[in-house]
C-alpha cells in the first residue's frame, strides 16, 4: 500500500459582507477495500454550527452554518490515506448506475458515437476500456470552453473540456452500452485541484477509469464521493444572502489547492 | 337541498370574500380565480362509501408498504413484479432519499386519490396523488357555508359531519412528530393553493411557515418566531414539492427551500409530510401496477378498479396502442394537473400519426388508458341544471391508523365537451355529502 499524506483547502472571498450562511461540504474520504483514511483534520471557518451527517451513499458530510456579516469563508481538510495499487473496490450496485442522469442523458452526437463504434470485446471491462481509448482518441483537454452545467451530449458535440467533461462522456457510453457506471470525485497525486474520473460495475466490484489521464485508477487516487453525475458529488454548496432589504449581487473569488505526497 | 341551491350565489359571494381562490400560471404568469363552487352535492350512498373506504385504505397501504420496499430492500423489482426501469428511471424517485425510514414508516400522510364513477355505478381509480395533493379545504369551507345558509337541509338528511377533516389532519402530523410544534409550510402566497395553506394551518392549530422562517441548526428544524425566539419543529406538512424542498441536497437554485432539510430528516429530528421521494409511487407508469402491489405486500386481491391501462413499453400493449390510439386517452407520465392528456378521438389523422411516431420513439414515456364513460353529474349553470362530467378526489390519512376523510373534492368540467376536471383547468367543485345511511 501506498502511503500518501493530502491537503484540500479552500477560500472564497466575496466582495460585500454576507450572512445567514448555511452549507453542505463533502469534503471527508471514507475508508473502503481500496484506500484507509486516518488522522482527518478538518477546519471550517466562520462556523457557528457544525455537524456530519451520513448522506445516502455512505459520504461524511459537513453541515453547518453562520449567521453574522463574514465576507471570507474557508475550509481545509487533511490526512493520510493508505492506497492499495488497485483499479477495484468492492461494492453493491444501486440501480441508479444503470440509467441516464441529467448531465449525461445521451442525445445525437452521443447516439452517433455509440453507434460508429466497433468494439470487438465483450467483458465489461474490456468494453469500457475501448470507450475510454475511443474519448482520448476523440476529446481534447481544453479549460475553459466548458462549465459545470455542461452536459455529456454538448462535450461530445464540443469535443473538448476538462476532466468532469471527459468522466461525463464516458459515464453516458457506459451506460448507453449496458455498462453501468458512476462518476467519483476526488484528489489525484500530482495534480493541484480536484479531480474527477469514471468506475464501472462488473462481477460485484467497481472497476476505476481516468479518461482523462487515458489510465486506469492506481495507488494515486484518493476518492472522496461518487454518484449519477458532477450534480451528485458537489463537495461545497452554500446559501447566503446580504444584510438589508436592498438587493446586491454578491462576487465572488475563490483559491484552492490540493496537495497530494508522498510520506 | 332547494334551500342551499337557493343560496348557490351567496355561498359562492362568501368564498370570494373569504379568498377561497385557486392560483393559475399561465405562460408563466400568474393568475388568481375564484373556485367556483357548484351548490348541487354530489351525493354518495352509506354502501357505496363503505365499500370506497375499504378499497381505498387497502390501497394507500399497499404503496406505503411499496414506498418504504424500494427506498430500501427493493423486493418487488426482485422478485420481477415491477420492472427496475420503472422505478429507477422515475422523475419522482430520489436517489437523496434511499435508506431513510421516515418516522413510523409513513411515506405517504396525505394520499388524495381520484375517481370517477362509470355509467354502470362502478368506481375506477384514475390517479394515485401521493406528493402534495391539494383541495381538502374547500368541501370543508363550502360545507360550513351551506350549514350557515340552511342548518335544516343537516337535520333532514343523514349527511355524514365532515368537519373532523382538521382534527385527523392534526393526529395524522402528531403521530410522526419527533418533539416540537406542527408547521405546515407554503412556498408563499403565489402558490396555487395558498388559500389552503393558511386555512389549514389555522384548523390544525399549526404555524403557517414561509420558508424564510424556518432553518436548520446542528441537524434540528426551528421555527424563527416573533423577536427572534427559536422553537424546535417536530414535523412539516410541506406544500412545495421535493425539488425545491432544500437547496443543499435538490436544486441548488431553489428560493424557496430550506438548506439542510433533508440532513435534519435524514438524521430523524423532523418528519416530513408527505415524505420526499413519493413521487416513485404516484408516477402514471407505476399505477399500472398498484393492483399488483396490493396482491404482493398484502396477499389480498384489489377491492378498487384502474381503469384499463396499456404501458406501451410492453410489446404486445404497445402493438394494441397503436393500433387502437383513436379511443384511447394518452397520458404523458412526467405531466400532472390535466396537463399531458390528450384523447385520441380529438386526434386528426396527421396527429395521431405523430403521436403514434413518439410513442413508438419514447414508450416508457405513455400510458394509454380506456376512456371510461363517466356518470355526469347536474349542475347549475346560469341559472339551468345541466349534465356534466366530474370526478372524486378522495382524502386518505395514514396516522396510527389509515382514515378515509367522509366527504371528497368532486371536480366538475365547466365546458361540456371536455373530461378533463382538474382545478387548474379552471374546472368548478361541489361539496361531497357522504350519508350515514
Amino acid at each position: 500500500m501506498r502511503k500518501l499524506h493530502f491537503t484540500h483547502y479552500k477560500k472564497l472571498q466575496f466582495d460585500t459582507p454576507v450572512i445567514s450562511h448555511s452549507f453542505s461540504l463533502r469534503l471527508v474520504p471514507h475508508t473502503d477495500s481500496r484506500q484507509i483514511i486516518c488522522d482527518l483534520e478538518k477546519v471550517v471557518s466562520p462556523a457557528e454550527h457544525l455537524s456530519d451527517v451520513t448522506d445516502e451513499w455512505g459520504t461524511t458530510m459537513c453541515i453547518g452554518d453562520c449567521y453574522y456579516e463574514h465576507d471570507t469563508f474557508s475550509y481545509s481538510v487533511s490526512g493520510i490515506a493508505w492506497v492499495k495499487d488497485t483499479p477495484y473496490i468492492e461494492g453493491p450496485l444501486h440501480p441508479i448506475y444503470r440509467y441516464p442522469s441529467e448531465l449525461t442523458r445521451p442525445g445525437a452526437c452521443i447516439e452517433q458515437l455509440y453507434q460508429q463504434a466497433d468494439i470487438p470485446a465483450t467483458e465489461p471491462v474490456e468494453r469500457a476500456q475501448a470507450w475510454m481509448h475511443l474519448i482520448c482518441e476523440k476529446m481534447s483537454y481544453e479549460k475553459g470552453v466548458t462549465n459545470v452545467t455542461t452536459t455529456a451530449e454538448e462535450t461530445a458535440a464540443l469535443g473538448k473540456g476538462v476532466c468532469q467533461d471527459f468522466a461525463h462522456l464516458m459515464i453516458a457510453l457506459c451506460r448507453r452500452d449496458g455498462i453501468p457506471a458512476r462518476y467519483v470525485a476526488g484528489y489525484l497525486y500530482g495534480e493541484g485541484e480536484t479531480h474527477a474520473w469514471v468506475e464501472i460495475f462488473d462481477s460485484n466490484r467497481w472497476f476505476g477509469l481516468d479518461p482523462t489521464n487515458h489510465c486506469l485508477v492506481d495507488s494515486g487516487y484518493i476518492s472522496l464521493t461518487n454518484g449519477r453525475d458532477y450534480n451528485d458529488c458537489i463537495l461545497d454548496k452554500g446559501f447566503f444572502r446580504t444584510p438589508g432589504y436592498e438587493i446586491r449581487t454578491v462576487k465572488q473569488t475563490q483559491q484552492v489547492s490540493v496537495i497530494v505526497k508522498d510520506i | 337541498m332547494n334551500d342551499i341551491i337557493a343560496h348557490g350565489d351567496n355561498i359562492n359571494i362568501l368564498l370570494a370574500r373569504y379568498g377561497v381562490k385557486f392560483g393559475i400560471y399561465k405562460n408563466g404568469v400568474f393568475h388568481e380565480q375564484l373556485f367556483p363552487f357548484d351548490p348541487i352535492p354530489r351525493v354518495i350512498s352509506a354502501d357505496d362509501f363503505d365499500y370506497l373506504e375499504r378499497g381505498l385504505k387497502q390501497r394507500v397501504d399497499a404503496l406505503n408498504l411499496f414506498l418504504a420496499d424500494i427506498y430500501n430492500q427493493k423486493n418487488i423489482i426482485r422478485d420481477g413484479i415491477v420492472p427496475e426501469a420503472f422505478v429507477f428511471s422515475s422523475s419522482g424517485y430520489l436517489p437523496e432519499c434511499e435508506g431513510i425510514t421516515p418516522p413510523a414508516g409513513i411515506y405517504s400522510h396525505i394520499s388524495g386519490i381520484d375517481l370517477v364513477q362509470a355509467k354502470d355505478g362502478t368506481w375506477y381509480v384514475l390517479e394515485d396523488n401521493l406528493r402534495i395533493p391539494s383541495g381538502a379545504s374547500y368541501p370543508l369551507i363550502a360545507r360550513a357555508l351551506e350549514r350557515k345558509a340552511s342548518p335544516q337541509v343537516f337535520r333532514e338528511h343523514p349527511v355524514r359531519d365532515n368537519r373532523d377533516y382538521a382534527d385527523i389532519l392534526k393526529e395524522t402530523m402528531d403521530n410522526v412528530n419527533l418533539g416540537g410544534i406542527n408547521v405546515i409550510l407554503t412556498p408563499g402566497r403565489y402558490n396555487a393553493a395558498f388559500f389552503e395553506h393558511s386555512y389549514l394551518a389555522e384548523k390544525t392549530e399549526s404555524v403557517l411557515a414561509m420558508p424564510n422562517d424556518l432553518f436548520v441548526q446542528d441537524c434540528k428544524l426551528y421555527y424563527r418566531g416573533d423577536h427572534g425566539k427559536k422553537q424546535r419543529v417536530g414535523a412539516v406538512y410541506r406544500r412545495q414539492s421535493d425539488e425545491f424542498l432544500d437547496p443543499c441536497t435538490f436544486r441548488s437554485d431553489s428560493l424557496i427551500g430550506v438548506p439542510n432539510l433533508m440532513a435534519a430528516y435524514r438524521a430523524g429530528n423532523v418528519a416530513i409530510l408527505n415524505a420526499p421521494g413519493n413521487g416513485a409511487a404516484d408516477d402514471k407508469g407505476i399505477y399500472y401496477f398498484v393492483p399488483k402491489m396490493i396482491q404482493y405486500y398484502l396477499h389480498e386481491e384489489p377491492i378498487l378498479h384502474n381503469a384499463p391501462t396499456y404501458l406501451p413499453m410492453y410489446e404486445q400493449d404497445k402493438t394494441f396502442v397503436l393500433e387502437n390510439l383513436e379511443r384511447l386517452v394518452l397520458k404523458d407520465v412526467a405531466e400532472a394537473g390535466g396537463y399531458g392528456v390528450v384523447f385520441g378521438n380529438k386526434m386528426s389523422a396527421q396527429e395521431l400519426s405523430d403521436w403514434k411516431a413518439r410513442i413508438q420513439r419514447e414508450p416508457r414515456r405513455f400510458i394509454a388508458q380506456e376512456v371510461i364513460d363517466f356518470r355526469d353529474l347536474e349542475i347549475i349553470d346560469e341559472g339551468k341544471r345541466v349534465m356534466r362530467k366530474a370526478d372524486l378526489r378522495a382524502f386518505v390519512l395514514s396516522g396510527a391508523e389509515t382514515k378515509v376523510w367522509a366527504s371528497g373534492l368532486t371536480r366538475f368540467s365547466r365546458n361540456p365537451d371536455s373530461f378533463i376536471v382538474n382545478s387548474s383547468q379552471g374546472g368548478g367543485f361541489k361539496d361531497t355529502w357522504v350519508l350515514s345511511r
